[in-house]
């Protein structure tokens, strides 16, 4: 037991390192800082009290490079093995297809949610300076949901890459994960008002897609309404969790009966 | 020599029927006159970005609605910015909608019964200086197209009565008729503001005077319902100022001409009190 968990620790700290090496997070930095700059010295009629719009700026920012940072980690992580061919000197070694998996996944995962905490930290700051509170419970939980978020986005993204070309998986991730987050509540209102194939198909797409929107707590934190229970925070995290395990063991099939 | 002469109908067909394209452009137009399909004046450039400007403009307001009612976009409450009442809402504001909105349906449907617990059902409206936050959604909408008189109005609104600047109100409107010269019902507003706000009755009564102007008889006369209540709450507004100043003659005209356009309306109710208080000893 000890010595697979630290296979599969080696395996995770690759991928948190190839994130930090290839500088992503400071060009996301970069370029949040040149929208989000002019809009602070921002005075509609010479009024300055406004944050709210900030607020929701920096969080659509947050949500958008988060999930280009998850579906981007996770969607290079086989890939480039399988071209460069070192998946070889990988699989030869004592250690399971599975295990490689899981450490694959476990690695993006990391990865995407340290960025996540450091995008998280520096909402923080934000809406702390500009408003006073800081870091109250919503905040919390809103990044505790993103994260399962991020759960889900890098286990069907490493499950799409086992399948597709990066660039067809980052595409199909991409659309899924948009259509999700735009659509995903209004599914069932959308499947009732379709004539019959269109609307088994929409109710098909309710009960098998990734349900994205269930972590998305913009509104909630924006617009400063009271936090949800912690029962549904719960339910929320275990759909991520089902979710994500269901995709891994789907990856793990075709990982093992996938011929180099 | 069979392929030259191929090669020479071709261009003489091409001129022919470039020749022919011209004349029709030309003809057409001529003939056709005011039954185009095209609008004149402005060119299709001018045309596609005006109508994207408007679009654009029309989102920002509706963002700033959603932010007047908590984050929600509510398009049956009647209370919102972009709606024709500002006032409060008598509904009880985020009481239960959670539980009525899931019945029974809940537990066959966990995810929508998710959805309905993650995100926020209910609706609350802004109050006081936190309209502050609307601000920026209304500004911007008013700056992308200036043919967006719900901008103004809205503009004026919550800066008059939710931040209590009426001078920035002002200010709001005065651009607004300035950039739409056409415009009855901003001038309206502007002289509704001046005569609440301002006490101001001289310019009220030449922003009346404008507005009666430039929302023609003909207009109101017609099937136009909001032209007709335009035309009956300004000629109650200048009714009332000529009684003020003592100016009968003008307060009878206003009434004649209110009881012409509709004689139950609630305008030409009071005009009609207003003649006979003045009447009255």
């Amino acid at each position: 037991m000890k010595h697979l968990s630290r296979q599969i620790l080696a395996l995770s700290r690759l991928s948190v390192l190839d994130l930090y090496r290839r500088k992503d997070l400071a060009v996301v930095f970069v370029l949040s800082g040149v929208i989000l700059t002019p809009l602070f010295f921002f005075t509609p009629f010479g009024m300055s009290a406004a944050s709210r719009y900030t607020n929701e700026l920096a969080m659509l920012l947050v949500w958008l490079f988060s999930a280009v940072i998850g579906l981007g980690v996770a969607s290079r992580l086989f890939p480039p093995e399988f071209n460069s061919r070192t998946i070889y000197p990988l699989l030869s070694k004592p250690v399971s297809r599975g295990t490689v998996l899981v450490g694959k996944y476990l690695g993006a995962l990391a990865a995407s949610l340290s960025a996540l905490a450091i995008f998280y930290v520096a909402y923080g700051v934000l809406a702390g300076t500009r408003q006073g509170v800081w870091f109250p419970p919503v905040l919390w939980q809103a990044l505790l949901l993103h994260a399962g978020f991020m759960v889900v986005i890098t286990a069907l993204s490493l499950l799409g890459s086992l399948a597709l070309t990066v660039s067809a998986n980052l595409t199909l991730c991409g659309l899924v994960t948009a259509g999700m987050l735009v659509f995903g509540q209004r599914l069932v209102s959308m499947a009732a008002d379709q004539p019959a194939p269109g609307r088994w198909a929409l109710y098909a797409i309710h009960w098998i897609a990734p349900h994205l929107e269930f972590f998305d707590m913009r509104q909630r934190l924006v617009h400063e309404w009271p936090p949800i229970s912690w029962g549904v925070c719960g339910a929320v995290w275990l759909y991520a969790l089902c979710y994500a395990a269901a995709c891994l063991a789907l990856a793990a099939v075709i990982f093992r009966r996938k011929k180099f | 020599m069979r392929s030259v002469v191929t090669r020479d109908l071709d261009k003489w067909l091409f001129f022919g029927f470039a020749a022919m394209a011209v004349l029709l452009g030309r003809m057409i137009p001529a003939l056709c006159g005011e039954n185009m399909p095209q609008t004149s004046g402005d060119d299709v450039l001018a045309q596609v970005l005006g109508e994207t400007r408007l679009a654009v403009s029309q989102a920002l307001l509706e963002k700033a609605d959603e932010y007047y009612h908590g984050g929600m976009r509510h398009q049956d409450c009647e209370h919102g910015l972009t709606a024709a009442g500002h006032d409060e809402c008598d509904h009880g504001e985020g009481k239960g909608h959670e539980e009525e909105a899931c019945g029974a349906s809940c537990w066959l449907d966990p995810w929508s019964m998710i959805n309905r617990r993650v995100h926020v059902q209910e609706h609350r409206h802004m109050h006081g200086a936190e309209a502050n936050e609307l601000l920026p959604w209304l500004w911007a909408a008013s700056r992308v197209s200036a043919d967006n008189l719900q901008a103004f109005q809205a503009s004026a609104y919550v800066l008059e009565r939710m931040l209590d600047n009426p001078q920035a109100a002002l200010e709001m409107l005065e651009q607004g008729v300035a950039r739409n010269s056409e415009s009855a019902e901003l001038e309206f507003e502007l002289g509704e503001l001046r005569l609440r706000a301002f006490k101001d009755f001289v310019k009220a009564e030449e922003a009346f005077r404008s507005a009666l102007e430039k929302n023609a008889r003909q207009r109101a006369a017609d099937d136009d319902e909001d032209a007709r209540n335009l035309r009956l709450r300004t000629l109650f507004y200048l009714g009332y100022l000529s009684q003020r100043k003592g100016d009968k003659e003008t307060l009878r005209r206003c009434l004649r001409e209110a009881e012409e356009i509709a004689p139950q309306h609630i305008c030409t109710r009071d005009l009609r009190r207003l003649t006979e208080q003045d009447a009255a000893p």
